[in-house]
C-alpha cells in the first residue's frame, strides 16, 4: 500500500469517526427534544 | 410433532409459572425499598455506591427528570463502549491479538448493547477481546437490563401513586436492580453453567486436531459469566457467532432448559411484581394470562411448521421435520421453543438459525417481534409495553360502552391515550419505513444473500429485530456502512422512543386522583378483559404488518408449495 493510499484510508476513517460522533449527538438531541415535547403535550 | 416435544414445552412453562410468584414478590420488596434476605450483605454496598456517585436515595424525580437521567446514562454508556471497541488492540486481556473495531461497526455494536438489543454484525470470537467482552458487553448486559426494569418500575409507580408528580429515583432503581436482582442470580446460575461444561477462563483459543484429522480451533474465554446475563437480561448477544447453538455456549440439554428459563423468568416475575405493587395480584395474573396465551399460540405454529418440514425436500426422499440450521442435539422441538421464547422477549439469543426455518416457522419470530416484544417481553420493556396496550384496551372498551375509561381507579383521558398511541406507533413506523428504504436502495440490496421473498424477509427481519431491540437475525443479510448506521439509529429510537412516552404516560397517571370502582367499571382482571387485550394486540400487530409479512414469508410459503425455494 502506498503512503498516499494509507493516508486516504486514515482520512476516510477520521471523517467517519467525526460523522458518527455528530450522528450520536443529533440522535440524543432529538430524543431530549422528544422528552420536552411530551412534557408540553 | 412428538409427545416429548410437547412435554418439553409444558415442563418449561410449569417451571416459569412456579418461578413467577417468588421472583415477583422479591422484586416488589426490592423496589419498594423493603428489607430482603440479601440486605445485610448488599445494603452497605448500595450505600457506598450512592456516596461515591453523589446520589440522594430519598430524592424523587418527575417523569421527565427520570427520562433525561436514563438518556444521559445511556449516552455515557454508549460512548464508553465505543471507545473501548476502538482501542481494544492496545488494552489488556487480548490473547488473540484482536484488532480495533472499524468506526461504523463499533458504533453499531455500542448502540446495540446500550439499547439491550445485542444485534451483532460481527463474530465475537474474531472481533472482540476478552476485555471488551467482560468490561464492555457484559457490563452493558447488566445495566441495559437494569434500565429496562427501572423504567417498568417507574411506570408501575405512576399507576399506583395519586396526586403526585414523581415516579421514584432512576439512579436508585438502577442500582437496586443490578445489585439485588441481576447480580445474585447471575453469580449462582453462572457457576451452575460452568458445572455443565461452559468455559470460564482467560486462555487463548486452543488449536487441536479433530477426530477426522482436521485442524480445529476451540474458543475459550469468560463465557459463563456473560452467558447467564445474556439470557437473564434478555440481551442475547453471543460470546461466539453461533450463539447458543455452539456447544461452548450451550453444552447440555439442561443448560438449554436453564437458558430459556432465564429468558422468561424476570419477564414473568415482573407481572406478579406489578400485581403486588398495585395491591391487586389478579391484575398481574390477567397480564400473565394474556402473555401465556400469546406465547403458546406462537409456539404451536412454529413447532407445527418446523415439524411439517419442506415438501420439496420430502420429494427428494428426505422425510421428517426441517433440520436445516438446527443442532441435532436439540432437534425441532427445542429449537422451535427457543426461537419462540427468544423472540417473544427481546432476547435474541438463538440455538438454531432462524434464517433456515421454513417460511411459516420463520414468520413466527417476526410476528413475535412485531407485536412489540410484550409476550413476557424484554426485562422491563415487556411490562411497560404491555401496560401501553392495556391503556389502549380500556380506552377501546370505554368507547364500546360509552363510559370514560378507567384503569386501576384512574380515568384514562386524552393525554394518556396520546402517549399510549405514540408508544404504539413507534414499532410499525421504525420497522416498515427503513425496510422500504432498504428494499429499493442499491446499498440495501448489496449485502443480501437471498433473492425474492426470502431476501425481502431478511431486510424486514433486520429492521423488525433492531427496532424491537431483539437482536436475532435472518443471518443472510451482511453488514455494510448503510446497515451499520441505519440499524444503529433504528435501535436507538426503537428503545428510547417507546420508553419516553411510557414514562410520560406514567407521569400523567401519577398526577391523577383515584376514584373508587363502581358498578359500571370495566373489570381489568376478568377473562373478557384478557380476551379483549389479546384482540387489541393481535389486531394492531396484524393490521399494521400483514402487508409486509405477505410480501415476505407468506408469499415464500405459497411459492414453496408450488416447488420454488429462495
Amino acid at each position: 500500500m502506498t503512503t498516499a493510499a494509507a493516508g486516504g484510508i486514515l482520512r476516510g476513517e477520521m471523517l467517519l469517526e467525526i460523522g458518527i460522533v455528530l450522528l450520536t449527538i443529533v440522535c440524543f438531541v432529538v430524543l431530549d427534544l422528544y422528552v420536552f415535547g411530551c412534557e408540553k403535550v | 410433532m412428538t409427545a416429548t416435544g410437547w412435554l418439553q414445552a409444558i415442563i418449561f412453562f410449569l417451571i416459569v409459572l412456579a418461578l413467577t410468584k417468588p421472583l415477583g414478590s422479591y422484586m416488589a420488596r426490592v423496589f419498594e425499598g423493603e428489607r430482603t434476605l440479601l440486605s445485610p450483605v448488599l445494603v452497605p454496598v448500595e450505600k457506598l455506591i450512592y456516596r461515591i456517585c453523589g446520589v440522594r436515595e430519598d430524592e424523587e424525580m418527575t417523569w421527565y427528570a427520570y427520562a433525561l437521567s436514563m438518556l444521559a446514562f445511556s449516552l455515557i454508556g454508549l460512548g464508553y463502549l465505543y471507545v473501548l471497541l476502538r482501542t481494544q488492540k492496545w488494552l489488556p486481556f487480548n490473547p488473540q491479538h484482536v484488532d480495533n473495531m472499524p468506526p461504523d461497526l463499533a458504533w453499531n455494536t455500542a448502540v446495540s448493547f446500550t439499547t439491550n438489543t445485542n444485534w451483532q454484525f460481527y463474530s465475537g470470537e474474531t472481533a472482540m477481546s476478552y476485555l471488551s467482552q467482560m468490561a464492555g458487553l457484559a457490563w452493558h448486559n447488566f445495566v441495559s437490563a437494569a434500565v429496562g426494569i427501572a423504567i417498568a418500575v417507574a411506570v408501575v409507580r405512576g399507576l399506583v401513586r395519586t396526586n403526585v408528580k414523581t415516579l421514584g429515583n432512576f439512579w436508585v432503581d438502577l442500582t437496586r436492580c443490578s445489585l439485588y436482582v441481576l447480580l445474585p442470580i447471575s453469580i449462582v446460575v453462572g457457576l451452575f453453567l460452568v458445572s455443565q461444561g461452559m468455559p470460564q477462563n482467560f486462555h487463548a483459543y486452543q488449536s487441536v486436531k479433530s477426530i477426522e484429522g482436521f485442524a480445529q480451533t476451540i474458543t475459550g474465554g469468560p463465557m459463563a459469566s456473560q452467558e447467564v446475563i445474556k439470557e437473564l437480561g434478555t440481551n442475547g448477544g453471543g460470546f461466539v457467532n453461533a450463539n447458543s447453538a455452539s456447544p461452548n455456549e450451550n453444552p447440555t440439554p439442561l443448560s438449554n432448559l436453564i437458558e430459556i428459563l432465564l429468558i422468561f423468568s424476570l419477564g414473568a416475575g415482573l407481572t406478579y411484581m406489578y400485581g403486588k405493587m398495585v395491591k391487586d395480584t389478579r391484575q398481574g395474573w390477567a397480564i400473565f394470562t394474556a402473555m401465556a396465551i400469546l406465547f403458546f399460540s406462537c409456539f404451536v405454529v412454529a413447532y407445527w411448521a418446523e415439524s411439517a418440514g419442506n415438501p420439496i425436500v420430502h420429494q427428494l426422499g428426505v422425510n421428517g421435520g426441517n433440520m436445516e440450521g438446527k443442532e441435532c442435539r436439540f432437534g425441532v422441538a427445542a429449537s422451535s421453543l427457543f426461537a419462540t421464547v427468544t423472540t417473544d422477549t427481546s432476547c435474541g439469543a438463538v440455538n438454531s438459525m432462524h434464517d433456515s426455518f421454513t417460511a411459516l416457522g420463520g414468520l413466527i419470530p417476526l410476528v413475535d417481534m412485531q407485536l412489540g416484544e410484550i409476550v413476557f417481553g424484554g426485562v422491563g420493556s415487556g411490562l411497560y409495553g404491555m401496560i401501553v396496550f392495556v391503556v389502549l384496551t380500556v380506552f377501546i372498551a370505554g368507547l364500546m360502552v360509552g363510559r370514560t375509561p378507567e384503569y386501576l381507579g384512574k380515568k384514562v383521558e386524552r393525554r394518556e391515550v396520546q402517549f399510549a398511541i405514540l408508544a404504539a406507533l413507534v414499532t410499525p413506523v421504525l420497522c416498515l419505513v427503513p425496510t422500504s428504504i432498504a428494499a429499493v436502495l442499491p446499498a440495501g440490496l448489496a449485502t443480501l444473500n437471498n433473492n425474492g421473498p426470502h431476501g425481502f424477509s431478511e431486510i424486514l427481519y433486520a429492521f423488525t429485530s433492531t427496532n424491537a431491540n431483539n437482536g436475532s437475525a435472518f443471518a443472510g443479510l451482511g453488514p455494510n456502512l448503510f446497515y451499520n448506521l441505519l440499524t444503529g439509529v433504528n435501535m436507538m429510537f426503537g428503545r428510547f422512543a417507546v420508553a419516553v412516552p411510557a414514562l410520560a404516560l406514567a407521569g400523567a397517571l401519577a398526577g391523577k386522583k383515584a376514584v373508587p370502582e363502581s358498578f359500571g367499571t370495566f373489570s381489568t382482571r376478568s377473562g373478557i378483559f384478557v380476551a379483549l387485550l389479546i384482540g387489541v394486540i393481535v389486531i394492531v400487530g396484524a393490521l399494521t404488518f400483514l402487508p409486509a409479512d405477505s410480501l415476505g414469508p407468506i408469499v415464500e410459503h405459497l411459492l414453496m408449495l408450488q416447488g420454488n425455494t429462495f
